[in-house]
Order: C-alpha cells, then structure tokens, then sequence
C-alpha cells in the first residue's frame, strides 16, 4: 500500500494554513465592528483555546499513535455515535468551505475581477481542489510545503509595509465585557483549526520529539495572526470596521501603495494561494468524514459527494456572502461548539481512560 | 548429434538471410579440409577479415580442425564456437561463422565494424572550463568512457537486447554496493518486458521507463556526456546506456536535476548558487508571464501600476489584434521561428533568426500590428526556455497552457494551474524519489546541492532523495 | 470518440482544459484589454449645485505615441448623486470607469457648508477606490481646478499628484487622504484636517514667479508680535518653479492657475469651521515630530556680538515628548519640543558674521526669542481650535490613552464636551538647541 503519511513539518505546515484560514481577511472587521481593538483580546482568547484543543491532540496521538480516529470512536462511544461525530465533522468542515468561499469570492470580486465571476470562479477552484484531495494528502501537504515560504514571505512583506505606516497603539479596552465575549461566541466558527488533524490522527508520522516542530508552525501563524490584528488596528483605529480585507487593507493605505506600484498584487497573489490551500484542507475534512461514514465509497466519491452538496448549499442557501456571515454569526458557533470544543474533550476523556487502563 | 556439411550450411544460412546482396560466403580447401566462411560484408572488416583469418588458414602448417583453428591458427581476439542456431545471430552481430565439414559445432571471430564518430563536446551540454567528451552513437565507445571515469570492478555493466528486429544492445549500468539493488531490479524487469520491434534511440525507451506513462513530463534523465553520466551513477542511480544511441538514461530522476548544469559543479559555488538562482527564476518567468500579461491585460488592470498601464494602454491603442489573439499571435510567430532555424542548415538559420528578429519585430511593431510590450514579454519568456535546455519541450507546453490559463481565466486562473500541476508533480514518484524533491518535500540534506549549492568538500553525504545503499560519499 | 473519453476519464483534467477551451477561450479571445476599454481615471472632482452634484473626471486617454505621455482629457457628468454623476460621465465616455487609479479627490469648498462625509459616501464604499486617495479642496468648483491642474502639468511638467504629495509630505506634514478624512470624522471629536489650495489668475511669466502672495509666508517681517520672526516652508524661499508661497503655474494669461499656499481648512462633523494658513498650520505642527524642515528668521539681533542682525535657522530635527496628567481633576496635556536648529544664513552689518564655528552656537537671547515665537505660534492655533473646537492635534487620543477614566468623567462634567479643549491647561516647553 502506498504510504500516505506526512511528516511533523509538515503537519505543522497544514496547521498554519488553518490558523491563517478566515482570520486574515474579513476578520479582523467584524471583531471591531463587535469589541473594537478588543478584538486582539479575543484572538489571543480563542487562540489559548485552540492550543488546549492541541494538546488534547499530542496527548491522543501519544496515546494511539497508529489508530485511526474511527478506531477510537467506535472503541469507546459506539458505531452509531462515531457515525454521528463524522457527520457533525463532515457539516462542520462543508461549512468551513463555504465560508472561505463566499470570503475569498466577496474579496476577488470586489478587488480583482471587480465584476461577478462565479462560473470562473467555481471553474479554477473546484477541479482544483477536488484533484488534491483525491491526489491524497500527502501530494497536498507536499504542495503546501512548497508555496509554505512563498505564502510566508507574501504576508511578511505585507506586514513590514504595514508597520512602516502604523500609527501608534490601538486604542485597547474599550469593549464592554458582554460585548467581549458575545463577539468572541458570535465568531468561534472561524476557529476549529486542530479539529482537522484529530481527522487525520493516523496520516501523522511524528514522534513525540517533533511536537516542537509542529508547534513552531503553530506559534508562526498564530504570531502571524495577532501581529497583522495588531497593525490592522493600530493603522486604521476607527475606521476599522470599513475594511474588509485585512491583508490587502494594510497595504493600500501605505505611502509606498501606487507610489512604487500596486502592492496590492502581493496580498492578492498570497491571497490566492492561501485559499487554494485552505479550501483543499476543509473539503479533504469533509472527504475524510465522508470515508468514514460510507466504508465501502471511496474518496471519489466523497469528492463528487461534496461538489453537489457544496454547490447546492451555496446557491441556494448562502448566495451572498453576507448570507454566510448572518449564518456565521447566528446558529454556525452551536455548530462550532459541538465541533470544537466538545469533540476534543470526548477525546480528552478517551486518552485520560487509556492512561488509567494503562 | 549431427556433423556440418560446408556446402548445405551455407546455402542454408544464405536461405535464412533471404539472399540478401550483403551475405558473402566462401569455400576453402586445404589439405582435403574444406571450410566455409559466411558473414555480412557491410558490417565486418574486410582487412581484418584477410589478415586475421584468411592469411593464418592459407599458410598454416597445422591441420585444419576446430581446435586447431581456434587455438593455434586464427589471429583474431574474439573467437567462440557456436551451434547452428546461433549463426544468425553471430552473423547479424559482425561475426564471421567458419564451418568445417564434419565437425559438430562452427566458430564465430567478431569482426565488426560499423563506422563510429569520435568523442566530441556536445552541442546541448557545452562546459566553459570540465571535460568536452560526449557520448558517441558507438555502445563500446561509451562503455569505454564510462569506465575510464569510474575505474573500479564495482561500475557493473549488464547487457540485454531489445528489439524483434533492432536486436539493440541496451547495458544497465550501476556501482555495486552504492546503488539500490532494488532499482537494478525494477529497470532490469522494465526493460525485459518490452516487446518491441525496434529501438532506435536510447529516447524509445523512456516511456517504458517512466512511472507515469502519459505524463507530459519528463521522469527518466537524459545526459550526453560521459562526466555527468557518472556523477550521477556515484549518486546512486542507474544510467542505460543504448547502442546507436548518444543519449544515456538515468533513473530515479526530478526535476530539479535539469535545473543543475554540470558547469556548476566546475566553477565557484556561490557563482553556481547565483546562476542556479537565476535559473530557477528564468524557468518561472517562462512559464507563466506570458499568461501574467494577459491576465493583467484583460482583467487585472488595476493592480498594474499607472505607468505601466500607460504604456501598454498606448502602445495597444488601434491594434487590429484583441491582447489574447495579439499574444496568440506572438506565440506563434516565435515558435515557427524556433522550428524553422532549428531545422534550416546554420548559415540560413542566421539569416532567419535575423529576418525575424527585425523583420516580423520591428516591422510588426512599426507597422501597428503588435505592440512592444507584448513582444518583449512572449521575447522573453521564450528565451527564459533554453536557460533549462533539457526541459524546453515540457515549458513550452506548459507556456501555452498558461497563455490559455491566464488569458481565459485571469490570475485566478494562473494560480489554480500552478497548484494543480505542482499537485501533479508531488503524485510522480520516480523510482521511489518524489519528483519535486529536495523542496517539496523538503530534504535538508540535499538541499546542499539545491539551488543554494554548497563546496564539495561540505557535502559530505550521498542525497537522500534517491534510494541507495551507502549514504557516505565523504569521509 | 472512443479514445477521447478513455484519455478523459484516465486524467479528467484534461476534461475541465476542455471546457475552459471551449466556453471562456472564445469569449476571452475578443475581449479588448481593460486599459483601453475602461477609462482611467487619475483625479475626481465634485461640485454640488442646487442638489445637483456635478462629477469632473481627469481621464487618461490612450494615444499611440512613441514617447508614452499621459494623455489627459476633463470629462464631467451631473447626477443626484456621485454614483449617478459618474455613470453619466461614463456614458460621455463610452467606457467603464476605472477608479483604482485616481490618486486625488477634489472638492470645492461650498460642498464643505454641509455635511461632506454624506457627499463623499460612495468614495468611502467604492473598493476600487484605494484607502490612500488625498482629498483635498478647493476655493473654485472643482471642475476649473482641473483644469488647471491639466494645464499646470503641461506647463511645467508638475502633476497634481505629485504637487499634492509635496504638500503632505513637507508642507502640511499631515495625512489628508480619504481614510484620514473618515478616520477623524468617526472620532470621538469627529475633526479633521483637508489641504486647500486656490485658484487664481495667470500671468504672464508663464507661472514662474516666487513671489508671495498669501499670509506673509517667505518675507521678513519686523514688525511681527513676537520682535520680529516669521517662518516659512524650504521651498517658499525657493522661488523656483513649484509649490508654495504663491508659487504658481498655468497656462497662458488669463486662464487660472494653481496656487499652493500651504493651507489647509479645519472640518469638524463633516462641515468646514475654519480655514488655517500656512502660518497657523506650524502652530499645529509644533508638537508634530515630522514636521521639520521650515526655517525661523530672526530679525533686529542687537547684542555684544552682532549688530541689527538677520538670521535664519533650519529645523533640522524635532524631538516632541507629550503627556497628560490630571492634577486636581483638571487636566494638563503637556509638550516638552526640542528643536535642533543650524544656521543657515546671516545678516549682520558689523560683518561679524565669519567663520563656520559661529553657525553652529546659539546664544541664549536669540535661542528665548525662537522659544517665544514658538510657543506664540502654537498659542494661537490653539485659539482657534479652541474657538471651533476641533481637535487635529491628537489630545483626545492622548488623554484616552494615558488617562482615559479621569478623562471620561472630565468630558461627563462639561456642559459641552466638545468643547472639551477649553478647560485642559497646554503647557509647552520649548528647547533650542544647535544642530
């Protein structure tokens, strides 16, 4: 049989992809728009959050460093339970999709192709991505290990232009408690970033020595993360909430901005392959789900399975991406809750009830 | 057990070459021996032929039998004795067959001669300072050349011949104890199982050797010179050498070994870092600005910054082409261009690229029918392509599939094609050596000799994106 | 057919490079390049008359020439609204209007009676805008600006972008840019500053001259309050061809010409309250740390070493530590400027003026009487901001972030908090020193 694991660089590298995925654009946004430059908080909030949800996964992985997670479900809960944790993960991540979709596409349509271009669109991103994830992976993680430095040093240049034209400090603590944490809840659904590798437990070659590689990709992104927040707040303050791209904002208000040419094109270019990489991560979730719950179809069909369920959910349901947002922000965080965080601590419980055994 | 009968072999052996003009036979009487020598004059040599055989038989004191001929008699160094099965074969190999009447088995003196070219520095491979010595069409001659470079009873070399009709010698060639005994095997079994009717350069067999068959790229090495043939074997690998052939093949391959260029490994590492670096931007370059232009043209306006913009927009205001057929245009023109001074003899290939360069440039631009901008970019993308000879073919494809990409789709476009083939790549396994290595993934090992290379005397182990046995190539 | 499925179902890839062939290839293949099908807009103008707003486009025309000039032409289209305006322009045009390019927004001043953040509501939405555009505004419509801002870069090779970006850098040495606009009308004291330049007339010289013509800006002037100083802006005592001072450019005469003065207006809520000239400005930037470069000239220096002498220092490098406190309740926002000045010209009648080591000493008098213009110069900006109470000097943003508590219950306990800047105490402390 083919080996299809990955290594811890490059787990680490998948792990980075997701800190950055949904956060870098829109984001920063609507955290201002709910807590002002509390925002920053509530990232370095939820990220604590996610780093406990990593450990619960080095603690699993030590523990069945072999097994998949279907074995361990189903060892512990149940066919029918594990059954029904694939499907939550399977909506979970086809929403994820989705989101990153109606983002990047509001993004695009706005900033690059300034018309719509949904049928182009759906034609460069779809075969795209259904080809990784059947390509398996390993090639995926591979290709992400060789646009990792690229993407990197797209977003670094983006950060350094940023900072030369920063204004000082954000104006810090100015939301009210409620707010903090309502917005916090209102936005969990862009966290959920490690759930992934639970999915792929046993695709992970790593030793227990590497978990400081993969954790170094992992404080990279997260650093990535707050220090364009930080920027992004200190450079627009109040206006903030007017902005809608992040990454691309940061530049465009620049001195160097049309002076030296249209910086711009770095925050796109990085922009672009960034979404490539984090839609193939959440539809291989999805896939992954899927593979798990249907034993006998294989990832085919799990891809042709997606493509319909995600292209009907996004024309008819969500459409717009202010559609997506409202879902974002209304029933998705239950949906976030069951996935991200009582997920972990069922498989918190199983690795504490391994050691007893033990 | 039968006895040969002079006459009725030779008939025979003449009936089985179907009485073709180049079988010449002979009968000799001696001392009531009678011999006969049959053998194709268009590939033996006829000197040796008279010198070696014919002048000892004539004037030998001794009897004329099988033993005496091949012990005390015949003057040649290659002498075998064959069954009558084997005729033909000896034959079509340059052997002459010398039957005696009465004696159960014949003997069969290499004689051959084909007409062979001497060693010559290459034209795709030429080196500023490191040897000059090409491979020649000659199998013997390469082998020769291989061994001279690696003198040692490790270098194993292992003939087969493919070809119902070609009977083509191919030699598996490899270091015992650095290659991976596996790799050997798999090649070995690879070739044995081609059943073709002839193979008549070494590039027939690369799609038999290639992991993904229908692949648009490339996954078997291809060198033309003896130096860098062995460099490779000393890395592990497995080099096949064909006759007629002055390409020799090597397996496992990635692509990042078109990116090296034995000139590399002949001057100053920092300056092989600077150019391997230019290099490797070229061969980008030439991919897809062409593609980036017209994205940036047709949809991507505003990220072009207002000089720029300027330019292209008064440069390509009243051009009778669209941008994309202007750029299809271009396209073509260069590569008729490129085909026409690639097959013209050299003194007309000047007077064509001359004809092109400002006939169908300068002209065309002045005339209003294409714009600079778009010349200069297709212009450079096209000479990008033979910063990487080796690899022109597949770019070229790829620069028109990026053209389409990018004039069809936009950046996003151009960027979705990016990953997918660098997906499709990752998939390639040659031989066990993923194809994208020693970036994707990443071996730090070998990223010694990447497109940063380091002084030989710090590279210390044998790369680990090929399987072998011995990783230490300095102690 | 056969074959062609088999090769499509062993790599489906090939079966998308197919559909792409066929159903974008043909479409994209007579798509004409967006430089020449959309129109290039480099700079906007708006006018607003009897409800009705009239949008000025400076639109780059493609010409096919050897040498690649920026070929410009003015197009205007009127609408109840900008985005009505600007597709009526376009309609003018016969192209789509391209924005990403317009580097300057221009408005004339009667827009800024009222509201203007409600008039330039579409320019904060329009994402093909970038963040960075200058706003500025003007004495005349907008529309005649440019035109003369057309003709200035015929004439004299300057493009309004490249006039405007000298001004912010070096001359108001403050951000005018649209988001710099939206960022101080969402403020808490919802002030901001635009830069303002008029129109005047031509003359005959062909808009080479360096004379003065606004504010006393570029002249001695011994008869002002403080004993006689003045401060100008480097290129006011140019005299060349560009900026400030009165420097001018135009076209032939008769036709108006772009006066750049170094002024700018206060807006408070979106609404003009004030109009600062270039000398009121420095007020404002004397406890901003970039703004450097202006040169202070003092005049009628009577002491043991000269005698009725003039000279002239250059701002080299500012050093402006601020911070606030409480004290008693009552708040104190307190600047502590350091000046690093060199001379750089001398006048003096005894001649005494020689060597090189003198430019680099200050003596004590000359150094209070700077210290004194200084702090008069900030004394009276800060009237006016008091007067109109706006604040572009950045005490709110400090207070909030030194003191935010006691600042809040000190706005609670105004009657008015707007006026805010009435009741804190400024206290500047001024240091020369030589450069």
């Amino acid at each position: 049989m083919k080996d299809t694991t990955i290594n811890a660089r490059q787990t680490g590298m998948l792990c980075t992809i997701m800190i950055l995925a949904n956060k870098i654009f829109l984001l920063p946004a609507l955290l201002y728009e709910g807590a002002k430059s509390d925002g920053f908080f509530i990232m370095i909030m939820l990220f604590a959050i996610e780093l406990c949800v990593l450990g619960v996964f080095f603690l699993l992985k030590s523990k069945y460093p072999n097994n998949t997670l279907n074995f361990i479900l189903e060892k512990h809960i149940g066919k029918f339970l594990s059954k029904i944790i694939y499907i939550v993960l399977m909506v979970f991540f086809l929403f994820k999709t989705l989101l990153a979709y109606s983002v990047v596409y509001a993004y695009l349509k706005a900033q690059v192709y300034q018309e719509e271009f949904a049928l182009l669109a759906l034609i460069c991103i779809i075969p795209v991505v259904n080809h990784a994830v059947i390509s398996g992976l390993r090639v995926f993680s591979r290709t992400i290990e060789l646009y990792f430095y690229a993407i990197c040093t797209g977003i670094f240049i983006c950060l350094v232009v940023g900072l030369i034209n920063s204004q000082g400090m954000p104006f810090f603590f100015r939301a009210t408690p409620s707010e903090f944490f309502l917005t916090s809840f209102k936005h969990i659904f862009s966290f959920g970033d490690f759930i992934f590798l639970f999915l792929i437990i046993d695709k992970i070659k790593i030793e227990k020595k590497e978990y400081k590689t993969v954790f170094k990709f992992i404080v990279l992104g997260i650093a990535i993360v707050l220090i364009l927040f930080y920027i992004f707040y200190s450079i627009y303050q109040i206006t903030a909430f007017m902005h809608n791209s992040a990454l691309t904002d940061i530049l465009s208000v620049s001195l160097q901005f049309n002076a030296v040419g249209r910086l711009d094109v770095i925050a796109m270019v990085t922009i672009m392959f960034l979404s490539f990489f984090e839609l193939t991560i959440f539809a291989f979730g999805f896939s992954e789900g899927f593979c798990n719950v249907f034993h006998k179809l294989n990832r085919t069909y799990s891809v042709v399975v997606f493509d319909v369920i995600f292209m009907c959910v996004y024309f008819i349901l969500v459409g717009r991406y202010e559609n997506m947002l409202l879902y974002n922000e209304s029933w998705l965080p239950y949906l976030s809750l069951f996935a991200n965080y009582l997920i972990p601590i069922l498989l918190f419980v199983i690795a504490i009830l391994k050691r007893r055994r033990n | 057990m039968s006895f040969l009968n002079v006459e009725k072999t030779l008939s025979k052996v003449k009936k089985e070459f179907y009485q073709t003009s180049d079988i010449t036979s002979r009968l000799f009487k001696k001392d009531g021996a009678t011999l006969g020598f049959i053998y194709l004059k268009s590939i033996t040599d006829g000197q040796l032929f008279a010198e070696a055989i014919f002048k000892p038989i004539s004037s030998t004191k001794y009897s004329l039998t099988l033993k005496h001929l091949q012990e005390d008699i015949l003057e040649a160094n290659d002498i075998t004795e064959v069954d009558e099965s084997e005729f033909v074969d000896k034959i079509i190999s340059g052997s002459v067959i010398i039957v005696i009447d009465g004696e159960e088995k014949a003997l069969a003196v290499d004689l051959l001669k084909y007409p062979t070219r001497t060693p010559s520095e290459p034209p795709t491979s030429p080196v500023i300072m490191g040897p000059r010595e090409g491979f020649v069409e000659d199998i013997k001659t390469n082998m020769s050349l291989m061994r001279r470079r690696i003198a040692s009873n490790k270098l194993v070399m292992k003939q087969m011949k493919i070809g119902e009709f070609s009977n083509t010698k191919v030699v598996i060639t490899y270091i015992h104890g650095i290659t991976d005994e596996k790799i050997v095997k798999k090649v070995q079994e690879r070739l044995k199982e081609i059943k073709i009717d002839g193979i008549i350069d070494s590039y027939y067999l690369v799609g038999f050797l290639q992991e993904n068959e229908n692949s648009v790229f490339r996954q078997v090495g291809m060198a033309e010179k003896p130096d860098i043939v062995a460099s490779k074997l000393l890395e592990g690998k497995v080099a096949i050498i064909v006759d007629n052939s002055p390409i020799v093949l090597t397996v496992p391959f990635i692509l990042f070994e078109d990116l090296q260029n034995s000139n590399d490994y002949y001057t100053n590492h920092h300056y092989s870092s600077f150019i391997r670096a230019i290099r490797m931007i070229g061969i980008i370059m030439a991919i897809v600005s062409s593609g980036m232009y017209l994205a940036l043209q047709l949809y991507h306006y505003n990220v072009l910054p207002l000089n720029f913009l300027i330019t292209i927009a008064d440069t390509t205001q009243g051009l009778p082409f669209t941008p994309f057929l202007e750029i299809l245009f271009i396209f073509l023109l260069f590569q008729i261009l490129y085909e026409v001074s690639l097959r013209l003899p050299s003194y007309l290939g000047l007077a064509t690229s001359v004809v092109g360069a400002l006939i169908l440039g300068d002209t065309g631009v002045k005339a209003g029918l294409i714009s600079p901008p778009g010349v200069i970019i297709v212009a450079v993308s096209k000479i990008a392509l033979y910063l990487v000879p080796q690899q022109s073919s597949q770019v070229t494809l790829l620069q028109a599939i990026f053209v389409v990409l990018g004039g069809s789709l936009g950046m996003l476009g151009i960027v979705a094609g990016m990953i997918y083939f660098t997906n499709y790549l990752n998939k390639i396994d040659s031989y066990g050596s993923p194809y994208l290595a020693p970036y994707s993934p990443r071996i730090d090992n070998d990223l010694q000799d990447g497109i940063f290379k380091e002084n030989i005397a710090d590279m210390r182990l044998r790369p680990e994106s090929f399987k072998n046995k011995n990783k230490v190539r300095l102690k | 057919m056969k074959n062609a499925f088999k090769k499509i179902k062993h790599n489906p890839m090939l079966f998308v490079f197919v559909l792409i062939l066929i159903f974008f290839t043909p479409a994209a293949l007579f798509i004409p390049g967006q430089g020449n099908a959309c129109s290039v807009i480099t700079a906007v103008g708006i006018d607003k008359q009897n409800e009705e707003y009239e949008i000025s486009l400076l639109t780059f025309i493609p010409t096919p020439n050897q040498t690649y000039l920026e070929t410009n032409s003015i197009v205007a289209g009127k609408g109840d609204s900008i985005a009505a305006a600007l597709l009526n322009a376009s309609l003018t045009l016969g192209r789509k209007i391209c924005l990403s390019h317009a580097k300057t927004t221009v408005v004339s001043t009667s827009l800024l009676e009222n509201n203007i953040s409600q008039d330039i509501d579409y320019l904060g939405r329009v994402a093909s805008l970038s963040e960075n555009t200058i706003l500025i505004c003007t004495d005349a419509s907008a529309k005649e600006f440019l035109q003369a801002a057309q003709s200035l870069e015929k004439d004299i090779g300057l493009k309004l972008e490249e006039l405007i970006n000298y001004n912010v850098g070096s001359v108001y040495v403050t951000d005018t840019s649209l988001e710099a606009f939206f960022k101080g009308y969402y403020s808490q004291t919802g002030s901001s500053i635009l830069g303002y330049l008029t129109l005047g007339e031509g003359s005959s010289d062909g808009g080479k001259s360096g004379e003065g013509s606004t504010g006393g800006d570029g002249k001695l002037d011994a008869e002002d309050e403080v004993s006689g100083y003045t401060s100008s802006q480097p290129s006011t005592s140019s005299g060349g061809g560009q900026s400030s001072g009165g420097n001018s450019s135009g076209g032939s005469q008769g036709q108006k010409k772009v006066l750049n003065s170094g002024e700018v207006v206060l807006i408070k809520n979106g609404k003009k309250v004030a109009q600062l000239n270039s000398e009121e400005l420095h007020g404002i930037n004397v406890i901003n740390n970039k703004a450097i470069g202006r040169v202070i000239t003092v005049s009628d220096i009577h002491n043991e070493k000269y005698k009725d002498a003039t000279l002239t220092y250059k701002l080299n490098n500012k050093r402006v530590n601020i911070s606030t406190k409480f004290e008693n309740g009552h708040p104190l926002f307190r600047a502590d400027v350091i000046l690093g000045l060199e001379l750089v010209e001398g006048k003096d009648e005894n001649s005494s003026i020689k060597t090189n080591t003198e430019f680099s000493d200050i003596p004590p008098d000359i150094a209070l009487k700077i210290e004194q213009y200084v702090k008069k110069s900030f004394a009276d900006t800060l009237k006016i901001l008091r007067e109109n109470k706006t604040d572009v000097i950045g005490v709110t943003q400090t207070f909030e972030m030194e003191n935010r508590k006691d600042f809040r219950k000190f706005l609670n306990s105004l009657d008015d908090p707007d006026d805010f800047l009435n009741f804190i105490t400024f206290e500047l402390i001024v240091r020369v020193q030589p450069d």
